[in-house]
């Protein structure tokens, strides 16, 4: 059983499986694309949850850090609140005191940063009346260059316990002014400081405080107009991509408060993850594709070799069953009188030569020799043995001996201690005119004879099988054939079956033979052949049918 | 009987399986109790460990068969080895089906079957 293993490792290039192999390449190819496929769709899926979380997240942290920065930006408003206040109640106290309010106010004006303004200036309001400069200290407010504007924006403040703000963004010098109003009756006096607004000047960020992630543009009033810009950071114009906005009230006027990340707010690692993902998910897609595409290669390379195996299983086995045939007679010769079928069945497990064999040998006109035999084991040398005794019969059967002393002869041919094996046969000579058999018999089973609907197994002297003992005597046993007999001489192949007594066999073989009689000789063969052999059997078996024509 | 000497079992590449364990009798001829089934796929190895036991050329070797399943006719070629080499092979308590293909064989005088219980 080695053998054909080791052949096939040589014959891999005349493989005829080579179709089966480009199949399974784009088998392969396909459920490896399959996969490939698969692993990106779920990288990029995964990808893409991760991108989202992560953007939420950073909207929600925009949000969140440009509302403590709104909240920051309101607790400027007292220190700007603080002074005015101060200044205006100082001056309604002392009657619009120029000098105590200069004194007072002095040390808030001056250039940023050192000052909180760079111009404050005491007015006294009366309704009614154009609202009078009294005192001023730092540069010329801007809003006394513009009456119109101090006429509605200074009543307006007397009106109000809110920090009063305007925005003065025309004319070359931009200024933010707060007002804030005395609360004493009669004469008001409104205490009004101006800033510098420099929105073209990049406003200056420490690292570390509520601004340093975000670039951020503030504007005065609700709405973001870019006329209204009060400061921004450096870079955060124009304010592209995710932002977020904030409203802050501040005095009686608000601030809008714009922010855009500077960079990743939740860490450069939440920020890239979803590259990872999309990355390692691709490598990892990718090996396993590759994976797969080369288990399946190996495969496909294991499927064809076992198909060649099969193969070459299958022509051993044809060999082997080519050989047999050869070995067992082409044609039986016609003989008059009596019709003759034979088959033979070859085991199925293995794919050795069996050693089943039958003959037939015209003696003259009215006689014939007739032999089935069986040698023990399968294989090569089965096989030669199963030869040897065939041809040696034919032999003895010209020379004339009888059936008796050719199994004496054969008997001195096969040392089972020698040869290994030993053989069991059955021959005899048939007289068709005179419907007589006389038949010997080496420890081989009884043939079957039947007449019409009866049939028995012939009892013939049996002697132990050729090979067993050097010179083992051997009888033979005459027999008279009714007419339109049928003698069916086997192998134990057709009757023999595990955990079964050989009777139950024979007794199967009675039954089928019997009931099949009937019909013509073949289909009596093929009748008991389809009844009794299995597909599983691993023995041979060989069946030689003679029946009387007359 | 003695003890057990050895035991192993026959491989087989069909399924059928069939192991030997050698002992001996009260007058030392060996008593290979073969059981399982003894056919073409289990024979192989059984026959060595057969051949083995058989080797010193004992005058009497004992096959007991009481537990054999199934023989086919590679198990009688194995058994009709031993009765070349051996001047009495003692067959104990065979089955019937044993018995059949023995008898059906022309063995009967060749192997000597008895019974005990």
């Amino acid at each position: 059983m080695q053998e054909p293993i080791v052949s096939i490792v040589g014959s891999e290039a005349a493989s005829p499986g080579g179709w089966k192999g480009r199949t399974g390449g784009l088998r392969s190819h396909r459920l490896a694309i399959g996969i490939l496929l698969l692993g990106l769709a779920v990288t990029g899926a995964l990808s893409w949850v991760t991108r989202t979380v992560n953007q939420h997240n950073e909207q929600r942290l925009l949000t969140t850090q440009t509302k403590e920065t709104g909240t920051v930006l309101q607790v400027i408003l007292p220190t700007l609140q603080t002074p005015l206040a101060s200044a205006a109640e100082i001056a309604a106290t002392t009657g619009g005191s120029s000098n105590l309010f200069t004194r007072y106010i002095t040390p808030y004006v001056g250039p940023a940063p050192r000052g909180t303004f760079v111009s404050v200036s005491l007015w006294s309001v009366r309704s009614g009346t154009t609202p009078q400069m009294v005192a001023d200290v730092g540069q010329i407010p801007v809003l006394a260059t513009r009456p119109d504007k101090a006429s509605t924006f200074l009543p307006q403040a007397t009106h109000t316990s809110l920090l009063s703000v305007i925005g003065l963004f025309t004319g070359p010098r931009q200024r933010l002014g707060y007002a804030y109003a005395s609360t004493s009756p009669g004469t008001r006096y409104v205490v009004y400081g101006e800033s510098v607004v420099t929105p073209n000047r990049p406003a200056v960020v420490a690292k570390g405080s509520p601004f340093a992630d975000l670039h951020f543009a503030i504007y005065l009033g609700r709405v973001a107009r870019r006329n209204s810009l009060l400061s921004a950071s450096p870079g955060a114009l124009p304010l592209t991509g995710p932002h977020a906005t904030d409203v802050v009230p501040f005095g009686s006027n608000a601030l809008t408060l714009v922010a855009t990340p500077n960079g990743p707010l939740g860490g450069t690692l939440s920020a890239w993850l979803w590259r990872i993902v999309a990355i390692v998910g691709s490598l990892l897609a990718i090996a396993a594709t590759l994976t797969t595409e080369r288990l399946i290669r190996r495969r496909t390379a294991a499927e064809r070799l076992n198909a060649e195996v099969q193969q070459l299983l299958g022509q051993q086995r044809g060999i082997a069953e080519t050989l047999q045939n050869a070995l067992l007679p082409e044609d039986i010769p016609p003989i008059p009188g009596i019709e003759v079928a034979v088959r033979y069945i070859p085991g199925t497990t293995g794919v050795e030569i069996g050693g089943d064999w039958y003959d037939v040998l015209p003696l003259d006109d009215h006689r014939f020799f007739f032999v089935v035999g069986d040698v023990s084991g399968r294989g090569v040398r089965a096989g030669a043995v199963m030869a040897s005794m065939h041809f040696a019969i034919r032999g003895f059967v010209s020379e004339g001996h009888s059936p008796a002393t050719i199994l004496d002869i054969l008997s001195g041919m096969l040392r089972i201690r020698q040869h290994g094996h030993f053989a069991t046969v059955l021959c005899g000579i048939a007289d068709i005119d005179r419907h007589e058999l006389t038949i010997a018999n080496a420890g081989h089973l009884p043939p079957l004879l039947i007449d019409h609907d009866s049939g028995q197994f012939l009892s013939t002297q049996v002697g132990p099988p050729i090979g067993v003992t050097a010179h083992a005597p051997y009888g033979t046993a005459t027999f008279s054939v009714p007419s339109h007999a049928t003698l069916i001489a086997y192998t134990d192949g057709l009757v023999e079956r595990r955990n079964e007594d050989l009777d139950s066999g024979l007794q199967r073989l009675h039954e089928s033979a019997t009931r099949a009689d009937g019909a013509s000789l073949e289909d009596v063969l093929t009748k008991v052949v389809n009844e009794l052999t299995q597909d599983t059997a691993d023995d041979d078996t060989a069946i030689l049918g003679l029946r009387w024509l007359k | 009987m003695a003890e057990v000497e050895r035991q192993r079992p026959g491989e087989t590449e069909t399924g059928s399986t069939a192991s030997v364990v050698q002992t001996s009798d009260p007058s030392g001829s060996p008593v290979l109790i073969i059981t399982g089934e003894l056919d073409i796929s289990s024979a192989g190895s059984v026959r060595q460990l057969v051949l083995e036991a058989v080797a010193a050329g004992p005058n009497k070797v004992i096959f007991d068969l009481g537990g054999l399943e199934f023989m086919d006719s590679t198990g009688i070629a194995l058994l009709v080895t031993v009765a070349e080499q051996i001047e009495t092979v003692e067959i104990r308590n065979p089955s019937k089906i044993v018995r059949r293909i023995i008898e059906l064989s022309g063995l009967m005088d060749t192997l000597h079957l008895t019974s005990c219980t």
